[in-house]
Formats: C-alpha cells, sequence, structure tokens
C-alpha cells in the first residue's frame, strides 16, 4: 500500500479512534456473552419477570438488527462492521446459530441476510385512533439464550484475543476493534484482569482494542453507569471490572451526552448492576464509532 | 453530524434533544402492518418493499429510514421515518415545499410534509412521502459508465447546469454528495433528501447538518446556512466527473466509490497529502489540473468566498420568480370556513333552564270525628250490621245467605258512596285531573323542543351538506389541478428528458470529434519527426536497398507504416514494407527477422515520442470543432428553453383558472354557511322558549305529582278503618 493511503484510513496519527470507517476499511464488534447458570435469574428493572439471559439475547439481537439498518444503502447492507458473538457458559465458542454457526466474525452483510429464525412476537400497541391492538411483529434473531455451567471469563477473553488478533493482522489500518463483555456474575476460571489486558494490548494503527464491559443483576440496586472512578463502587469484583473496561473514546462520550448522560472525559466503557433498560443503552454508547452515512 | 461547538449549533442542537425518535428497528416492525402505521390513506393501503427476509426493506441515511411503499395501482412512494430530529424541521419543509412549488426544475422530486404520518410505539411522527423516482444513484451510473467518458462528461455538464439552475432559483441543496443525487433515463438528475435544504424563506434560520463529510469544506461550520452552503460540495462532484470522464483509472487508483467519489475529507482538511489531488495535477491534462488548483484555492479561503460552480456554456432559461401564490388550497378551505363558524354550541338560550322542585307535602288523612256527615255515616253503618246479625239468628239459613248478601252489598255500597263523597277523596280526584293535564302539557312541550332539535339538526346536516360539497368540489377541483400540473410536469420531464438524450448524444459526437482530431494532431507530430528519421539511420539496410526502396518513394520511418513477408522460410521468402497508402514496397534482401527489427526500429522511434505528443488541441482547432456543434446545442438549449416556457405558461393557465371558480365554491359555501347561522339563531331562540315551557310543564307536573303522593293514604280501607275507628 502507498504510504499517503495508510495515512488516509487510519485518521489523524495524533489522535487514536478517528479512523473513518467505510467498506474498504471497516471494524469489528465482538460480543462476549455470559452463559452461566445464575443467568436465568430474572433482572430487575422492567414490567414483567425477564430472565437475563433473555434480555440479553433480546438486547443484542436488536442491536445486531439496528446494525443491519443503519448500514443498509440502495444496493444492499454496507460491510461497514464485521460481527461476532461468543458465548461462554458449559462451553466457550461462537453462538450464532443457523447458517451463520461457528463463525466468529462475520461481515454485517451476511449478518443481515441469515438471522437464526424469524421470530413471531406479539405486541400490543395502541393504534392511531388510541385502541389497544396485538400486533404480530417478525423479529430476526441471530442466537438463542442459553445459560448452563459456570463462568469461564478468562477462556472467553483469550478466545476473543484470537479472534481480535486474527481480524487485526488482516485490517491493521482499521477503527480498533470492540469487544463488549456481558456477564452477571464472577469469573470461576482465575482472575480475568491478565487476559483483558492483553486483549486491550492488541492494536491497530488507530489505537488499542477497546474492551467494555456490562454487569447485568438481579437486584434492584440503581445501576452505576460509565464511571471514571472505582472510588465510588460497592465491592471488590464491581472494582476488578472497571479496571478491566477501557475508557470511552470521544465519539462514544458525545453519543451518551446526546442520551442526557454528563460522563467525565476518562469514563470506562463500565456499566455495573445494569437493569433492563441500561442494557440497550451500554450497547448503544459502546459502539458508536465514526459517523456512518 | 451535528456537534455542538459553535452558539448558534448549540441551540440546534438544544431543540433536537426535545423528543427521542424510534430507531429504523421500531420503524421496520411498524411498517410490517402499514394499515395500523400509516395516517395517509395511500401509505395505509400500500405494502412495503421487501428484504429477501421478508421485511420492509430500509435505506438509512443521516436523518431517517426510508422506505419504499408501493401501492396496487402501481403507485410508489418513498417514505422517509426520521430517526433524528429537529423542531422546526416541519415549518422547514414547509417552507421548502411552498418554494419548490414555484420552481419547473426536473431534477426536484414531488413531496409531502405529514407531521402525524406514522404511528410507532403508541406514538405519532412525522414522515415526508416522496414520490419515488426511477433514477440510478450516482455511484452505480458512475460504475457502469467508467469507459464512458462522454457520459461522464455529460453527467458533469449536466450537474454544473443543475447546480446553476438551483443556484438560480435561490435553492441550497446543503448536502450534495453521491447518495443524494440520482441519475434517471437519459441523463437527466434528481436530487434526494431535503432535509438541510435552503430557500430564500429561511434565511437567517442555522443550518441543521453538515452534509456528507467526504464532500464538505473544512470550514463549513456547525449552523453554516445559506444559498453558499453547496459552493465547494458542487466542485468536488464536477471535479470527480470530469476527472473520471478523462481518467478512469483514478477511480481505482483512488479507492473511488467508497462513502465519495475521488476525494475525502483528508483530501481537504491535508490538501498537501493529498493523493487524489496529485492524482489531478500529474495526469497531464490541462483540466484536471486547472481543478485541482482550483479545490487548493478554495481550501484555503473560507466556505462563503467560495465562487459558485457555473456552467461555461450552454445559456439557461431564466426562471421566473414571483408567480401568484395559491390562495385557496384544499386543505386551507375547510379550515377558513370551520374557522368562521359560529359557536352555536355555546349560545346561552339553548341552556336548560332547571327551577328548584316543588317541596314534597305532607300526607293528606281522612278527618272522621270533625265531619258531620262521616258521623250519620257511621251511625248508619252501626244500624245496619246491627240488622244483619239479627237477621241472621231468625230468618231460616236458606231465605238468609241472599238476604244477607243483599244486606251487605247494600252497606257496603252506602259505606263506598259515604268514602267518594268524602272531601279529601274529591279533593284528590281534582288534584289527579290536574295531573293529567300537566302530563299532557309537560309532553306537548317536550315534543315542542324535539321538533325544534330536529330543525335545527336539519339546518346542521343542511349546511354540512353545502360545506362537504364545496369541500369536495373543492377538493376535486384541486386534485384535478393538481394532476393538470402533474401532467404538465410530467410532460415536461418527458421532453427534457429526450432533449437531455439528444444532449448526451451531441455530447458524445462531440467528444469523438475532438478525440479524432487530437489523434490527427499527434499524427502529425510523429509524422514530421518521423520524417526527420532517414532509413539510413537504422544500422540493418544496405545502400542497394535504401536506394531502391527510394525509388519507391520510402525514404524515412515516416513513410512506411508496417511490413509483411511473403513465403517466409522458403527459398522465395521475400519482405515488404507497407506505405501508409497501403502500397507494398519489395524489399528485396532483407530477412523476415530483419524486416521485423525493422519495424521496431520505427515504434520504437513512435514510442519515444509519446511523452512529447500534444495532450489537448490548440484552443482554436478546438474551438472550430466546437463551434461545428454549437448551433445544434443551441438549438436543443432553445427547445428546452421553450420547453419550459410552454410548461410554466400551461401551469399558470391551469393555476389561473380554478382559482376563480374556487372562490364561487367558496361564496356558495358561505352563503349556506350564512343561511345556516341565521336559521340556527332563530331556532335557537325557539329551542330556548320551548325548553323553557318544558321546564315550567315539568315544573308543574312535578309539584302534581308531589301533591298526588299526598292523597296515596286515601284508600277505601283506609276509610272504613277510620269509621270503626281502629287506627
Amino acid at each position: 500500500m502507498q504510504p499517503d493511503r495508510d495515512r488516509r484510513q487510519t485518521g489523524d496519527n495524533d489522535m487514536p479512534y478517528t479512523a473513518e470507517i467505510s467498506r474498504a476499511n471497516p471494524t469489528c464488534f465482538l460480543f462476549l456473552i455470559d452463559q452461566s447458570e445464575s443467568m436465568r435469574e430474572a433482572i430487575g428493572g422492567g414490567e414483567v419477570p425477564m430472565a437475563k439471559a433473555d434480555a440479553v439475547a433480546d438486547a443484542v439481537n436488536r442491536l445486531l438488527s439496528e446494525l443491519t439498518i443503519k448500514c443498509a444503502k440502495e444496493e444492499g447492507v454496507r460491510d461497514y462492521f464485521h460481527v461476532g458473538v461468543i458465548g461462554y457458559g458449559a462451553k466457550v465458542g461462537p453462538a450464532f446459530g443457523g447458517a451463520l454457526a461457528g463463525h466468529d466474525l462475520v461481515p454485517l452483510s451476511h449478518v443481515a441476510a441469515q438471522p437464526a429464525r424469524l421470530e413471531e412476537r406479539t405486541r400490543s400497541t395502541r393504534n392511531g385512533s388510541g385502541v389497544l391492538t396485538q400486533q404480530s411483529v417478525k423479529f430476526p434473531t441471530w442466537f438463542s439464550p442459553v445459560a448452563y455451567g459456570d463462568t469461564p471469563m478468562c477462556a472467553a477473553l483469550t478466545k476473543a484475543h484470537d479472534v481480535v488478533g486474527k481480524w487485526l493482522a488482516e485490517h491493521p489500518g482499521s477503527f480498533p476493534p470492540i469487544v463488549l463483555n456481558i456477564t452477571d456474575g464472577e469469573s470461576t476460571d482465575g482472575d480475568p484482569s491478565g487476559p483483558a489486558e492483553a486483549l486491550r494490548e492488541l492494536m491497530s494503527a488507530d489505537g488499542n482494542s477497546l474492551l467494555f464491559n456490562l454487569h447485568v443483576s438481579s437486584d434492584q440496586s440503581e445501576p452505576i453507569v460509565f464511571p471514571n472512578a472505582d472510588r465510588s463502587l460497592p465491592d471488590d469484583y464491581a472494582r476488578l471490572l472497571f479496571g478491566m473496561s477501557s475508557i470511552l473514546p470521544p465519539t462514544m462520550r458525545t453519543a451518551a451526552t446526546q442520551q442526557d448522560l454528563a460522563l467525565a472525559e476518562d469514563a470506562r466503557g463500565f456499566v455495573f448492576n445494569a437493569d433492563i433498560s441500561a442494557i440497550p443503552q451500554f450497547l448503544d454508547v459502546g459502539t458508536q464509532v465514526l459517523g456512518l452515512r | 453530524m451535528t456537534t455542538a461547538t459553535e452558539p448558534d449549533a448549540a441551540a440546534a442542537a438544544a431543540t433536537t434533544s426535545a423528543r427521542t425518535f424510534p430507531r429504523g428497528a421500531s420503524y421496520m416492525e411498524a411498517l410490517q402492518d402499514p394499515a395500523s402505521a400509516f395516517a395517509d390513506p395511500d401509505l395505509a393501503a400500500a405494502a412495503p418493499a421487501l428484504t429477501p427476509l421478508g421485511l420492509p426493506r430500509p435505506v438509512s441515511g443521516n436523518f431517517a429510514a426510508v422506505f419504499r411503499m408501493d401501492a396496487a395501482d402501481g403507485r410508489a412512494w418513498a417514505v422517509r421515518c426520521f430517526t433524528r430530529w429537529f423542531d422546526d424541521m416541519g415549518r422547514r419543509y414547509e417552507a421548502v415545499d411552498a418554494h419548490l412549488q414555484k420552481q419547473r426544475g426536473t431534477w426536484r422530486v414531488g413531496f409531502e410534509f405529514q407531521s402525524q404520518g406514522v404511528h410507532v410505539d403508541g406514538e405519532w411522527y412525522p414522515i415526508v412521502k416522496m414520490d419515488w423516482t426511477s433514477g440510478q444513484p450516482l455511484l452505480g451510473y458512475i460504475e457502469q459508465h467508467l469507459w464512458d467518458g462522454a457520459a461522464l462528461a455529460y453527467l458533469a455538464h449536466r450537474f454544473a447546469t443543475l447546480v446553476d439552475e438551483l443556484r438560480r432559483a435561490g435553492v441550497a441543496h446543503g448536502d450534495l454528495q453521491h447518495g443524494n443525487i440520482l441519475v434517471a433515463p437519459g441523463g437527466d438528475l434528481r436530487l434526494v433528501d431535503y432535509d438541510g435544504m435552503f430557500v430564500p424563506a429561511l434565511a437567517g434560520l442555522t443550518g441543521n447538518e453538515l452534509g456528507h463529510r467526504n464532500y464538505q469544506h473544512p470550514s463549513r461550520a456547525p449552523g453554516e446556512f445559506g444559498l453558499h452552503i453547496d459552493n465547494f460540495s458542487s466542485w468536488v462532484v464536477y471535479a470527480s466527473l470530469v476527472g473520471l470522464s478523462v481518467d478512469p483509472l483514478l477511480w481505482g487508483r483512488v479507492d473511488g466509490g467508497d462513502e465519495c467519489l475521488l476525494f475525502r475529507s483528508q483530501d481537504f482538511t491535508d490538501p498537501v497529502h493529498s493523493d487524489a489531488l496529485a492524482a489531478f495535477e500529474s495526469s497531464g491534462h490541462p483540466v484536471l489540473a486547472d481543478l485541482a488548483g482550483r479545490l487548493r484555492s478554495y481550501l484555503a479561503m473560507p466556505l462563503a468566498s467560495v465562487p459558485p460552480l457555473a456552467p461555461d456554456r450552454a445559456p439557461m432559461p431564466v426562471l421566473q420568480e414571483g408567480r401568484p401564490v395559491d390562495l385557496a388550497r384544499q386543505q386551507s378551505l375547510m379550515a377558513v370556513l370551520r374557522d368562521e363558524a359560529p359557536a352555536a354550541a355555546s349560545s346561552p338560550l339553548v341552556e336548560d333552564i332547571r327551577r328548584p322542585r316543588a317541596a314534597a307535602r305532607p300526607p293528606v288523612h281522612f278527618s272522621h270525628p270533625t265531619t258531620p256527615r262521616l258521623a250519620a255515616g257511621a251511625v248508619a253503618g252501626a244500624v245496619l250490621l246491627v240488622l244483619v246479625a239479627m237477621a241472621s239468628a231468625v230468618v231460616p239459613v236458606v231465605l238468609g245467605l241472599p238476604a244477607l248478601l243483599a244486606v251487605t252489598a247494600v252497606g257496603s255500597l252506602a259505606a263506598k258512596t259515604l268514602w267518594r263523597q268524602s272531601p279529601e277523596v274529591a279533593e284528590f280526584q281534582t288534584k289527579q285531573a290536574g295531573h293529567a293535564d300537566a302530563t299532557r302539557r309537560r309532553d306537548e312541550a317536550k315534543s315542542a323542543v324535539a321538533a325544534v332539535l330536529r330543525q335545527r339538526a336539519e339546518v346542521d346536516k343542511t349546511e354540512h351538506e353545502a360545506l362537504s360539497r364545496a369541500g369536495r368540489a373543492s377538493e376535486q377541483q384541486q386534485s384535478e389541478r393538481d394532476a393538470a400540473i402533474r401532467q404538465v410536469d410530467d410532460q415536461l420531464r418527458v421532453t427534457l428528458t429526450a432533449l437531455a438524450a439528444q444532449e448526451q448524444e451531441l455530447y458524445r459526437a462531440e467528444h469523438t470529434a475532438l478525440a479524432a482530431a487530437l489523434r490527427d494532431a499527434q499524427r502529425v507530430v510523429i509524422d514530421e519527426d518521423l520524417r526527420r528519421k532517414p532509413l539510413s539511420m537504422y544500422s540493418g539496410l544496405d545502400d542497394r536497398l535504401l536506394f531502391a526502396l527510394a525509388l519507391d518513394d520510402v525514404r524515412t520511418a515516416a513513410d512506411f507504416v508496417d511490413v509483411f513477408v511473403e513465403n517466409e522460410g522458403k527459398a522465395s521468402e521475400l519482405a515488404y514494407l507497407v506505405r501508409a497508402d497501403d502500397k507494398r514496397v519489395k524489399a528485396t534482401g532483407l530477412s523476415a527477422a530483419g524486416a521485423r527489427q525493422l519495424l521496431s526500429w520505427r515504434r520504437g522511434l513512435e514510442a519515444r515520442l509519446s511523452a512529447s505528443l500534444p495532450t489537448s488541441l490548440p484552443d482554436d482547432v478546438a474551438g472550430q470543432i466546437r463551434a461545428r456543434f454549437s448551433a445544434p446545442r443551441a438549438e436543443l438549449a432553445r427547445a428546452e428553453g421553450r420547453a419550459r416556457a410552454d410548461a410554466e405558461r400551461q401551469a399558470d393557465a391551469v393555476r389561473a383558472m380554478p382559482v376563480a371558480d374556487s372562490t364561487a365554491l367558496t361564496a356558495a359555501a358561505r352563503q349556506a354557511q350564512r343561511q345556516a347561522a341565521e336559521r340556527r339563531v332563530k331556532l335557537d331562540q325557539d329551542l330556548g322558549r320551548a325548553k323553557k315551557a318544558l321546564a315550567e310543564a315539568e315544573w308543574e307536573l312535578d309539584s302534581c305529582e308531589r301533591e298526588l303522593d299526598a292523597y296515596r293514604g286515601l284508600t277505601f280501607a283506609a276509610f272504613l278503618r277510620g269509621i270503626i275507628g281502629l287506627p
């Protein structure tokens, strides 16, 4: 490649996380999803009790759908992103179902074309005249909720390291990969700090990989959203996850501001005690990258 | 993207947070059932274009997800569902609509802003319903015509003309970029997405978007707004199109088409290191170098100083401004009428007239002890009863029973007569007759009220019919008028598209002629040079052969263009040199290999020249060629002008005609309304009187009832009990 071209793709040399995302220069989102036994318990918030595993699967599936729509253009879905879902519980591995089963990262157009299932869901909505009606809606899903086994977070982060490392070898100039880890409990295979740090050290010409952590909770305590210091955190476990989380790049901080969250400059991509409404917020902020058109 | 860094931008951003809008996925869910999602009857009855999965297929932009909706009758719309919103967007769309109504440009796509357009998760959100336009997106068109320089050059020309047309109309698009430019069949251009459009009525507001990053001047500030906001991006589009028409290889060289044409934001923020600008400058083509130079100089000045792109040829018909404004638009008619309607419901005349109800009276009793007639009756009764007792003891049983019955009957008749003649009962009967009277009067009053109400309903109905007749007729006329104007527009569009196709042909022919002339000019240079290279310069020919060739007029490298070998490899092998006039000249003694070497010597000379060949025609030569095409082109321009003027006249005629009619309609409707109002005033007075009468009758009846209630205890049994002295 010509030097100019490298420079063009990686954005401003002095500023990380400014690479422009395009079809020729995509980035990747990797979701790590805790599938341990305890994910069967109900999540805080919401009107109807819902298992944490279901709430997480719904939110991530919806985000995948949202991403495909955001990148939908006249000629089809543009591959601005490569996306993967890794589950960790009884086993650690790719969680996509259907035609994408077994794949770690797939271009977004493939995601758009091949959901595992098209679920028919019934929604009650008020129609234009204010009458409550039942509407049957098709809802694409790419993976199903699972809750079985331990919480091998170290193994999951190591797997993510492999996937991201391989991807970076092919996309050295990309906006750095983003790994979103969603869990409800402590790691059962050792201290995850080491593997987390190794993962964050992987880098593209535009900066280090980003690791964001979301802790979902069954209890009703107030979520702690994108903190910038560990002083206010309730326990060592929360401080551990905080320490594993990357600082949010400016684009994401701006996105959070638009959702009326006032964040400090060094706010981390970390949410503790997330209830049902904090999950999509975390996912939304954590996947905001430079303006796509 | 809008980021708040300046005061006005901050103000603009502040208005965005007022309301969160649904995401694309929510719209996709809602549109699975158009009938419940859309307020617009066309859209409610239409079906969304689907993805292979069978879900509504969106195309996402900066502000909106756009869905195509198809009606059963073949009509189609693009529906913009907003994912981001600015509070004054509705107002902006209205201003844009009002301004574009006055333009006849073929670039515009018909649209309608609906503030309560789509229903998502229990709430209404605005939409823009746009006519579906059959055009190819710019990137696709370029890729398909990458090797058709004439087509791309024509596109550049068309684009420059379009930009000029916009500017003259006082319009700036705000986000000129590949995604918002469609190429219609015939090469005409259409612009879509009017979210950030500037029209004169919006002067003084701030802009709500920055436009696509790969098309913007680095100095374009958030909120910057005005006629000038397209000035830089139009040069970017134009330079890219011209660049590609000259050198299609640029597309691959700078990764063209990846969210851009040939330039990216980096080329503008750091022009010193721009490989796209460098590629233009090193192309050796003066036009490209000129364009790159322009872009560089524009980058050195603020956006407001960048000159607008203007076509250097093709005189443009001046668009007329200030057409009569449509006063009686269909939507406004009914509203106007409604606003003026008297508020009859609140008239004090029809208020219920209520009175306090009469207080209940204490019950009335028989007054036996004080009444002599009653006392006499009591004595007579007692005597009778004694007689009966005595008779039944003496008279035999056979005779006794009838006698007893007769006596009892006589006694009870007497008692009943006494009861009836009691003053209380008589009083009661009078009251009862009064009650019947009051009931009758009340019923009459009731039907009088009902009659007035019926008349009033009749008046309302008549008025409503008159109004909706006028409304319908006006809507009908309006839609006929709209259809007529649409037809004029469509006709114009067809004509202009045909003219555009002709113009494109002309352009292609001119392009071909210029290319041929350039080839000829290059040929002249080559020939001149080769004529200065005698064959003797080539070491492989002996003098005898040189002499023989000279006799056949082959003396220099210019005098032959090819070699030909007969019976190669045989004893009779003979080489020829082929002259420019195709004549073969024997080269006796020259081997096949020698002949080929001679040819490659000649080609080597030619190749060495290629760097010094002219890349463009001298101005006069080019001018002469262009002049050949200027007359037919001017004719086309005149035809276009005529077509536009015709359409203008036709549209004006259509507009002028129904205005009078709709005024008449309005007058008729007003007349009906006035009559109804008068009738209503009178009826309301009648109704007031009738209700008053009814209320009085009700009151009378009520007090009658209460009085009658007091006599409820005056039964015969009570009378008898009174006679006997029981309580």
